[in-house]
């Protein structure tokens, strides 16, 4: 028979939270690993609201990844099209985009995207990991 | 901690966090708790400790690590409320597994209980148990290669060496694993390591560059480094990682213990 292992509260402690994080975790990543499709990288924009910032307009970009699988080098473009003042284009980089998150930029104009218009954004391009 | 810290300081270490699928973050999981049973079982703790007590202190000491990485990541801002839950415990996953390992080193290194002569199993003529000694060297090889493991500089490397030189660090790696093993007077040496006959020195010598070289493959294929590259890229990688991986089969090896 085994010998019942000696140890004081505090460790009993130790190991009970100790096996709740571990099988937790277990638990969470077998549950994603059965419930996640294998879909690409699926990505979204939203742009905010412009504020005036000294000399140009930042324009709030936030893009989502829909998808289960992560983007990296995401670029990003936003069209500014005005009659008055012509067209004007902003990039944006983002490193590392993981499945299901969201990353928040700017873009900045020189002439103010509130009196465009219209303000279009679009994915240039990413890679896969 | 002091073993984990540079890993808790590297940008592809939280890269992989994110990037790793769920069932690869399992493997690493399980393959880590078999690390920490099996140095556990040959060093952390007495000889008569019961298979029931390594197993409930390999468990503690995961429970720590996740707290441990999680705070620490948390400090660091690279965990944040707003982050889906997949990001979170990814890089919590990622960070744990080598600050857990650190823990029960750490322990076992540094902790006062025990008598230095009770620790670890020893075979029945009072011989290093090879057994014990292989999966210490795994151990000592992950633990002190894990650090360059997930940098981009082991790709670079492999992408640019020429074979010549691979031959060159693969002679230096068991070079210095036998001047470290066998003509060393490290403490342990003599306690831990079969010194009698060219057989025994040879066998734990190749042995000890095997469980290096398995330790390097498994590590970069965690790290998403064996994806991509050809066959030969591939196995330069392996090569150039499983230098410092020899380090810590040898030399390693016998801090640990």
């Amino acid at each position: 028979m085994t010998k019942r292992p000696q140890k004081n509260r505090l460790e009993w402690l130790v190991f009970a939270v100790g096996s709740v994080l571990v099988l937790g975790t277990i638990a969470f990543l077998a549950q994603s690993a059965i419930t996640a499709d294998p879909s690409p990288a699926q990505l979204e924009i939203t742009l905010g609201q412009s504020e005036p910032r000294r000399g140009h307009f930042a324009v709030p970009v936030t893009v989502y990844n829909r998808g289960n699988d992560a983007a990296e080098q995401v670029s990003i473009e936003v069209l500014l099209k005005s009659k008055e003042h012509g067209d004007e284009r902003a990039q944006l980089q983002i490193a590392f985009l993981p499945r299901q998150a969201s990353r928040l930029g700017w873009v900045a104009f020189i002439n103010d995207p509130s009196s465009a218009d219209e303000l279009k954004s679009r994915p240039l391009g990413y890679e896969r990991p | 901690m002091l073993f984990s810290l540079p890993m808790l300081y590297t940008m592809e270490v939280w890269w992989t966090g994110f990037l790793a699928r769920p069932l690869q973050l399992l493997a690493y999981v399980g393959v880590s708790f078999l690390l920490l049973l099996g140095y556990n079982r040959y060093a952390g703790m007495r000889a008569d400790s019961s298979f029931l007590e390594v197993a409930i202190d390999s468990i503690e000491e995961m429970g720590l690590g996740f707290l441990i990485a999680a705070l620490v990541l948390w400090l660091l801002g690279r965990i944040e409320a707003a982050m889906p839950a997949a990001e979170i415990m990814g890089k919590i996953v990622v960070e744990a597994m080598p600050v857990a390992i650190g823990v029960s080193v750490g322990t076992a290194q540094l902790g006062g209980g025990g008598d230095d002569a009770e620790r670890g199993k020893v075979g029945d003529d009072g011989s290093p148990s090879t057994q014990g000694q292989l999966v210490l060297a795994f151990c000592g090889a992950v633990l002190f290669a894990a650090n360059v493991a997930p940098t981009e500089e082991i790709l670079v490397l492999g992408v640019e060496a020429s074979s010549a030189k691979l031959l060159g660090l693969i002679a230096l790696s068991l070079a210095v694993g036998a001047l470290i093993l066998y003509h060393s007077d490290f403490v342990g040496t003599k306690r831990h390591v079969r010194r009698d006959g060219a057989f025994w020195m040879l066998f734990g010598l190749i042995t000890s560059y095997a469980a290096a070289l398995a330790a390097s493959a498994m590590m970069l294929w965690f790290f998403r480094r064996l994806e991509e590259g050809s066959m030969w890229t591939n196995v330069a990688q392996i090569v150039v990682l499983a230098f410092p991986a020899m380090m810590g089969a040898s030399a390693g090896r016998l801090l640990i213990q």
